[in-house]
């Protein structure tokens, strides 16, 4: 039984990351990477796949749905420390579980896209990573020059100003760390880019807000649809 | 010269070049700012509040105790209401908010911001620190204060305050200012003395 228990929860592990991958594209990864992967250089967990499995049915997933995946991403992780020789019970059940929960990874990366697809959630559209696979009922990205559209926020937030019509939240979260990553952001503003904290805290305050720009214009929009007439 | 509602829609255009271009977060919507007629921009009410409670500090005396403005501004509390909720200002409270929009200014051009008579007249008096200089960027913090009778509850996205906007003459490019700026939620800021404040403070505390 605890084979099975493991399993299930790292394929939750999996699915959650796909759901991620799927709704939030790159950014998700930066996300990832910078906050929500287990660090620890002790031993695995049995709950969690382990890194270098987790971060290549990430990359998978990521092929599938058409998102970009950062430079060098697979180079951030290693594998955490799996149970000892002489654990040889608990390891055989270990790889069972690995092995099971890492066998369904292609079926819930289809899963996920068709579970998405229903509320309409747009499938990325990456210019240098097309889908391999194009379910016949996703839907593609809002923007087709999504690389435009992350040119237009960055321009805003290069002149220190939030941004607009961007359509939805991945867009300004994906802009947002392309600029975080950018050391010529705001070379511009010397007292901003001299220091880092400053510099975090003024992208903090402009993404934050054009957030909540972004909730301005969708309930503008609510309101204007409730407002015309509905077909005789 | 104050700018008339057309050429603020106008600044606010894409095809202004990067330097004397506005920003104005959410923006408003260029076509009916044009038809006004206006020589000012309205703005709103923002979703951040900041009340400074009652509390133990009986007077605020800086010149003798410099550090007390600054344990004042402690105590302050930040409060969020979300659209579609209220603030209720009860009479004689005070309040600081924002605007819901995002200024960014240009380097030509500098601001001042000014409450709605409308408002004023039903006792919600809009004080603000009415300079807004050229190259600020952030939400404007506004001080609310009812002084009429009657509780007034105001919800984010009320327009509320209306800026006007003049070109500086000049044309040296002005200091960068950004450090200090580009918040969202109301600002208590500090209070600073100089020389000649401190040659004029009483002289038992100087």
């Amino acid at each position: 039984m605890p084979a099975y228990t493991w399993a299930f929860q790292q394929i939750q592990e999996y699915f959650c990351d796909f759901v991620g991958t799927r709704i939030f594209g790159e950014s998700y990864f930066h996300a990832f990477a910078y906050l929500l992967c287990p660090h620890t250089l002790q031993q695995r967990s049995e709950f969690y796949p382990n890194m270098i499995s987790r971060v290549a049915a990430q990359i998978d997933a990521a092929k599938a749905y058409g998102a970009s995946i950062p430079e060098s991403y697979q180079s951030l992780f290693r594998d955490m420390l799996e149970p000892p020789e002489v654990e040889r019970h608990r390891r055989f059940l270990l790889e069972l579980a690995d092995g099971a929960a890492s066998s369904l990874v292609p079926d819930l990366i289809h899963h996920v896209d068709s579970l998405l697809s229903i509320p309409g959630i747009p499938k990325w559209k990456s210019p240098s990573m097309q889908p391999e696979t194009t379910p016949t009922d996703s839907v593609v990205h809002e923007s087709d020059k999504p690389t435009e559209q992350m040119n237009e926020i960055i321009e805003d937030f290069k002149a220190v100003a939030p941004t607009q019509n961007t359509g939805s939240l991945p867009n300004i979260l994906n802009a947002a760390w392309k600029a975080r990553h950018d050391p010529q952001l705001w070379i511009q503003h010397p007292s901003l880019s001299k220091n880092p904290d400053d510099r975090d805290r003024m992208l903090k305050e402009l993404i934050l807000k054009s957030i909540e720009v972004l909730e301005v214009e969708s309930r503008i929009l609510e309101f204007q649809k409730e407002k015309l007439p509905s077909p005789a | 010269m104050i700018l008339k509602a057309d050429q603020i829609a106008h600044r606010l255009g894409g095809s202004t070049a990067p330097a004397d271009r506005l920003f104005i977060r959410p923006q408003p919507p260029v076509d009916e700012l044009s038809g006004t007629g206006a020589a000012s921009v309205d703005l709103r009410l923002g979703t951040w509040f900041v009340t400074l409670p009652r509390n133990r500090i009986s007077h605020l005396d800086i010149i003798a105790d410099p550090a007390i403005a600054e344990d004042y501004a402690h105590l302050a509390k930040e409060h969020h209401v979300p659209f579609s909720k209220q603030f209720f200002l009860h009479p004689k409270d005070f309040v600081l908010a924002s605007t819901l929009e995002w200024v960014r200014m240009p380097t030509r051009l500098a601001g001042y911001l000014v409450g709605r008579s409308s408002w004023g007249r039903r006792g919600l008096i809009i004080a603000t620190a009415a300079g807004v200089h050229p190259g600020f960027t952030g939400c404007l913090t506004l001080e609310l204060s009812n002084v009429g009778e009657v509780t007034i509850a105001p919800e984010p996205g009320l327009p509320i305050c209306q800026l006007f906007l003049h070109e500086v003459n000049t044309q040296s490019e002005l200091a960068d200012r950004s450090l200090f700026l580009g918040y969202r939620k109301p600002l208590i800021g500090s209070i600073e003395l100089d020389d000649i404040a401190k040659a004029l403070a009483r002289s038992d505390v100087a």
